[in-house]
């Protein structure tokens, strides 16, 4: 834009042409002032840089005064220094940069010091701005002819100001120029705040754009870190769950290398564990690039020793080396060196029973402390897991046992119940037996008091009949003698002797009465016999002792004695076993003999078989007497062994045999049993123990 | 003469047992003649015992107030030597063997008594002495 420069009024204008020419200067003045203010203005809301914008409001400025020699300066209140925004100066050779902070008191009393301090416009020469001062006035540079010096106000302070100056008589600034500065220096105000602001903004971003850049590192490493934890965590879990897996060891170490190895590097990997006597060491799970496989041995001095010793342990190559000089360890033990070795021991219970070991041959591939850490959480998961794995395999073996166990015990619980069983129905036998021979001996003692009542009466009847039997005898032999003697008296005396014989009937007196004692001595008789029995029945004790003896004598000699009463009736077949001698009472076993032949012998009417048989079966002898006689009938069988209880004719038995017999054989601990057939037949069988239970 | 002192609760007993030895042939008894005491109160048998030398005791067992081997061993106080018999219906053995040990009896027999028995006893008993009084 071109600004008309200012034209001096020449003295050979007339008055009214100077004045327009004054006006139009004005005009023109005016005209060009606001062409520059909206210049400024837009220089300010333009986009440039802060230098540039200067350098266009100077150029600007420049156009409507000398302004060769200029210079805004900005005055940072808060640390009290300044700044020369911009500064133009023909003479002076020390043009302080822009970016130069210049403490305010370093130009103490310097005419931009006094500006920014009193905060007013100052103009003029030296002399004159001196008066505009208050203080002393030190002068910086060459000393200007002219000077105008505008501070920049807001709220009163001097936040910069704008100087212009000349050297020579090239520049005279006026009041107008003052203004116009002025009025510049607030445009310019407003245009550096703006700027100031937007660079402010515009640093305050780069600083939060660097501060967010940090904070994003900042957060990618904490997430990288969370990662690696996530990792690490979903690895231990890993491990924990194999702990429950039904898998064996090897699998269960396979299983753990893959899980470190998608951790770190474990390319050469291994697993130790100390036996339980911690004598030597297993090695579980073996991968190495050098070694295919890795034998047992005992504890000595290899690096896992040293481990389970020491601790864990993250060795470089030349600290293996070291150990072995030092004696800690023995490198024929170890092996191929490692580059890098780490290793972890497996503790469960505070003891170590075991360890964990990564280690690498290559320099490049090395483990740091934060894989010492992460291997230490993975060897205490895995020590766990191994724990828990031995404690469910000795609880899977205590299970087996127990199962076991219960299975015997079950086992013998049925056979000690079986034998129970057996005892219960060999019990109940025996209690059968037992009110059996309850009930005879009820009997028995009944018997035995009722056979002592009668002992006495039957005594003495039985004594006077053979008596009155004597007297009678004597009685008819008198009567006898007397008709004898009569007969010798004479034939009336005879006749009388003879009559009163007839009336008497003394002949069959003489038969009769004989006869009645008889009888009445029978009947006597079998009361005796039938007391005997029941004496014999309620007897306990004969006093007789328990004797060794061959069954079969006995057999016989009761044979003999019935053969007499059954040679007419019964044929005897005898089938004779081999036997041991029994022990036994002899007389009472007889008597038990006697009393079932005879009942055979009874059984048969006219002719028959009679068969005497013997044999033994394990710790007893049997001996069975069979008849082919009319037989037992069904409902007569169960009371066959009943006291007084016989299916014989009056006069012929008491009733007691049987009974008496049944009490001979439990007394023996031995077994009676009858079966029979009506009109077929009958067999008793006996069953006696070889020997007695003591 | 031989004394016989019979000793017995029941008095048909007493009787039976005198009836029955009184058929015993003298002649067997080398000539003696049989008499025959009868008690049913021990008691007074043996106050008997004191008064009168026996050449045979026979006693029951069981009776009320005492029983036939106390009965004998109060006899024997008076009559130390006397041959001593017991007839019973008891047949305790128990008994038995005590008054076999106790009062040394010389028979035992049991009833119902066989009068040939009876009578055997009492001959080879009374044969072995004579008479004391």
């Amino acid at each position: 834009m071109k600004i008309n420069k200012r034209r001096i009024p020449s003295p050979d204008c007339p008055s009214e042409l100077s004045d327009l020419q004054t006006k139009l200067q004005r005009l023109e003045r005016s005209e060009s002032l606001q062409r520059a203010l909206f210049a400024i203005s837009d220089l300010a809301g333009s986009e440039r840089d802060m230098h540039d914008m200067l350098r266009g409001i100077h150029a600007i400025v420049g156009e409507l005064m000398y302004a060769e020699n200029f210079y805004i300066v900005w005055h940072d209140a808060e640390r009290d220094s300044i700044r020369f925004l911009y500064y133009v100066d023909v003479a002076d050779p020390e043009i302080p940069r822009e970016d130069v902070e210049i403490p305010l008191s370093a130009i103490e009393h310097s005419l931009t010091w006094h500006l920014l301090r009193g905060a007013r416009t100052m103009m003029g020469n030296t002399e004159q701005l001196q008066k505009q001062v208050s203080g002393p006035l030190a002068i910086w540079g060459p000393h200007s002819q002219d000077w105008l010096g505008v501070p920049m106000l807001s709220d009163g302070r001097a936040r910069g100001a704008i100087v212009v100056q000349s050297y020579d008589q090239r520049g005279r600034y006026s009041a107008d120029d003052r203004t116009l500065l002025e009025f510049v220096g607030s445009h310019i105000l407003v245009a550096l705040e703006r700027k100031r602001i937007k660079q402010d903004l515009e640093d305050q971003v780069r600083r939060r754009t660097v501060e967010l850049a940090e904070a994003n590192k900042i957060l990618q490493r904490e997430i990288a870190e969370r990662q690696r934890a996530e990792r690490l965590q979903a690895a231990l879990f890993q491990i924990a769950q194999l702990a429950t897996v039904d898998i064996d060891q090897t699998e269960f170490c396979r299983r753990v290398h893959a899980v470190i190895g998608g951790l770190i590097n474990a390319e050469n990997f291994y697993i130790a564990l100390l036996s339980e006597d911690r004598a030597s060491i297993e090695f579980a799970y073996f991968i190495d690039k050098t070694e295919q496989d890795h034998p047992s041995r005992p504890t000595g001095a290899g690096l896992s020793e040293y481990v389970l010793r020491e601790g864990p342990a993250l060795l470089r190559r030349t600290d293996i080396l070291e150990l072995a000089q030092r004696g800690q360890i023995d490198l024929e033990t170890v092996g191929p060196v490692a580059a890098c070795w780490l290793g972890v021991p497996l503790l469960a219970d505070e003891k170590s029973i075991g360890l964990i070991v990564v280690q690498s041959y290559e320099e490049n591939v090395v483990y740091g402390p934060a894989d010492q850490e992460l291997l230490s959480f993975v060897a205490s998961q895995v020590a766990n897991s191994l724990h828990r794995r031995r404690s469910a395999e000795s609880l899977r073996e205590a299970y087996v046992l127990l199962k076991r166990r219960i299975e015997d015990r079950t086992r013998e619980l049925h056979a000690r119940n079986a034998e129970l069983e057996i005892a219960y129905a060999k019990l109940k036998n025996a209690q059968e037996q037992a009110v059996q021979s309850e009930k005879l001996a009820s009997i028995g003692q009944l018997a035995a008091g009722v056979a002592h009542e009668i002992n006495n009466p039957i005594g003495y009847v039985n004594s006077n009949l053979v008596t009155l039997q004597g007297y009678v005898s004597k009685l008819l032999g008198a009567i006898g003698a007397y008709g004898t003697v009569a007969r010798q008296g004479g034939a009336e005396i005879a006749a009388q002797s003879e009559e009163i014989r007839r009336r008497i009937d003394i002949d069959y007196l003489a038969v009769d009465v004989p006869m009645l004692i008889t009888e009445s001595r029978d009947g006597i008789d079998r009361v005796c016999k039938i007391i005997r029995d029941l004496k014999d029945f309620s007897r306990r004790d004969r006093g007789e002792a328990w004797a060794r003896v061959d069954v079969h004598q006995l057999l016989e000699s009761t044979l003999n004695i019935v053969s007499n009463q059954l040679k007419y009736k019964a044929g005897i077949v005898k089938t004779f076993a081999d036997l041991p001698l029994i022990e036994c009472l002899p007389s009472e076993l007889n008597q038990v003999f006697l009393n079932v032949l005879m009942n055979a012998g009874q059984a048969i009417k006219e002719r028959g078989m009679i068969t005497v048989s013997t044999g033994q079966s394990g710790d007893k002898i049997w001996i069975a007497v069979g008849d082919d006689g009319e037989g037992i009938p069904e409902d007569v069988l169960p009371r066959i062994f009943d006291p007084f209880f016989t299916t014989k004719p009056v006069g012929s038995g008491t009733g007691l045999g049987l009974s008496i017999s049944y009490g001979i054989v439990v007394k023996h601990h031995g077994n009676i049993e009858i079966t029979s057939v009506p009109e077929q037949g009958t067999l008793v069988r006996i069953e006696l123990p070889i020997e007695q239970p003591k | 003469m031989y004394r016989v002192l019979l000793v017995d609760d029941e008095p048909n007993i007493l009787n039976a047992l005198r009836r029955s030895l009184a058929t015993i042939d003298a002649r067997k008894l080398d000539g003696e003649a049989l008499h025959f005491e009868t008690f049913t109160s021990p008691d007074a048998a043996i106050q008997r015992c004191d008064e009168q030398d026996f050449d045979l005791v026979i006693s029951d067992y069981r009776m009320p107030s005492m029983n036939g081997v106390e009965f004998l061993s109060r006899v024997m106080e008076f009559q130390p030597a006397v041959p001593r018999m017991i007839i019973s219906g008891y047949a305790d053995r128990e008994a038995i063997i005590a008054a076999v040990n106790e009062v040394h009896l010389t028979r035992f027999l049991e009833k119902p008594w066989n009068d040939e028995d009876l009578h055997q006893a009492v001959i080879s008993i009374l044969r072995q002495a004579p008479p004391r009084s």
